[in-house]
């Protein structure tokens, strides 16, 4: 089964489709991330996107890969170039987490949940991953790269080899049916016009709406760097999009670091 | 500061993957750094307490890593720094090997480095070409906004 991009443009919600310049759909690709930073430059342009039916070099964070059997995983990368310096869009991460979020609650979704910065989570399980990059930084402008994969329906030895709590879309939507277009179709379209909010208006009402859906607020948790482990209660998030955690030492403004819940409640 | 006790600080900092060791006691201090392929070492004037000569390690000490110390207001050249507020990565991953080492060449546009924010990514790019003199942070530190993290001559 392939994508269809008249299905998708279909089901893309009003005002966004004139947001999207390019669909790309490929049946295989290293990584859409990577493809998209080999596009030339010149031919870039916000709103470019590509969407893979399967990835022969997946990314995650830090280099890890990410793993999907072809056709299970819906893979996309949008382009969005911002007259802003990079480092006014540093919760651009929390942001994609809220356009995946948009998207599942228009399939009717309800009890997904947010770990900061970006995992989206169904019973504590992990059903989409984020990987933000930025392309091009100048003092003034910068564009950036947003990749997302989304379990659809992954068969059972994807989830053995992934070895951590995960969860198909399938198995979260009432009728049991995950369809491609669909989710491609919202999730683009929620990108765009999320991406086009913050160019106008930063990212205040949505870090309110991410807010409301933080999995972590008031409990215990520990955040591990390679050179540091912060523990205490979280508490939201800052203007910027970090995680609050207090802790005996005081208020710490988290930007990095592995957050999971205190084994110690 | 004993000649004995550098000449330990210059083999732990061969044998480490360290780029730089400061050692302030009392008065005094010492920071050895793989910087140059020349084998310098000087007191930080700032800590001592009379003009004295710097003690010279034996060239025969080091092989060719090198180690030379200096404070970082002495090592002259373009300054490469954090875009923004983070983490600094080295590497694209654990596993791999850093972007650019001590006394490497460089071109402009070469990624240097990896700053994460928030799991937001960015590849540090060089703004201009020449030869990695100083690299001021380590792997996994975080870092400000605006912070020196190499210097290229």
């Amino acid at each position: 089964m392939t994508y269809s991009e008249a299905m998708i443009r279909g089901v893309m919600p009003p005002h966004s489709r004139s947001l999207l310049t390019e669909l790309m759909l490929v049946d295989e690709v290293d990584s859409t991330n990577s493809a998209l930073k080999r596009v030339e430059l010149e031919s870039r342009q916000s709103g470019l996107c590509m969407i893979a039916n399967q990835q022969t070099a997946g990314r995650g964070r830090h280099g890890r890969r990410w793993m999907s059997a072809p056709g299970c995983c819906l893979m996309m990368s949008l382009y969005w170039q911002f007259d802003q310096p990079i480092e006014q869009l540093s919760a651009l991460p929390l942001a994609v987490a809220v356009a995946i979020s948009r998207s599942l609650s228009d399939l009717g979704m309800n009890r997904h949940r947010l770990k900061w910065p970006n995992d989206i989570l169904v019973d504590g399980r992990k059903l989409a991953g984020i990987l933000v990059e930025t392309d091009q930084m100048q003092a003034n402008r910068c564009s950036v790269i947003c990749g997302v994969g989304l379990n659809l329906q992954q068969p059972p030895d994807i989830h053995q080899q992934i070895g951590r709590p995960m969860v198909d879309l399938v198995d979260c939507l009432p009728d049991n049916s995950a369809d491609r277009n669909r989710i491609a179709g919202l999730l683009l379209g929620h990108l765009c016009l999320l991406m086009n909010e913050i160019a106008q208006m930063g990212f205040s009402s949505i870090l309110d709406e991410w807010r409301q859906r933080d999995a972590l607020a008031g409990k215990a948790v520990i955040s591990h760097s390679r050179l540091e482990r912060i523990s205490g209660r979280a508490s939201g998030i800052d203007e910027q999009g970090m995680l609050l955690v207090a802790t005996e030492q005081g208020m710490q403004h988290l930007a990095s670091g592995e957050v999971s819940l205190s084994p110690n409640g | 500061m004993d000649i004995r006790k550098i000449k330990k600080l210059v083999e732990i900092l061969e044998e480490s993957n360290l780029t730089e060791i400061e050692i302030i006691e009392k008065d005094e201090s010492v920071r050895l750094s793989r910087a140059s392929d020349q084998v310098q070492m000087m007191q930080a004037q700032a800590y001592a307490p009379a003009p004295q000569q710097a003690p010279v390690a034996p060239a025969s000490a080091l092989p060719d890593t090198g180690a030379a110390a200096s404070e970082e207001a002495e090592i002259e050249g373009h300054v490469i720094r954090s875009p923004m507020v983070g983490t600094f990565y080295a590497s694209p991953n654990p596993e791999s090997d850093a972007y650019v080492s001590v006394g490497q060449d460089i071109r402009e546009g070469d990624t240097v480095c990896m700053i994460e924010a928030m799991k937001m990514f960015n590849q540090i790019e060089s703004d201009v070409a020449g030869k990695v003199v100083a690299v001021l942070v380590e792997n996994a530190q975080p870092v400000e906004f605006d912070e020196p993290l190499f210097i290229v001559r």
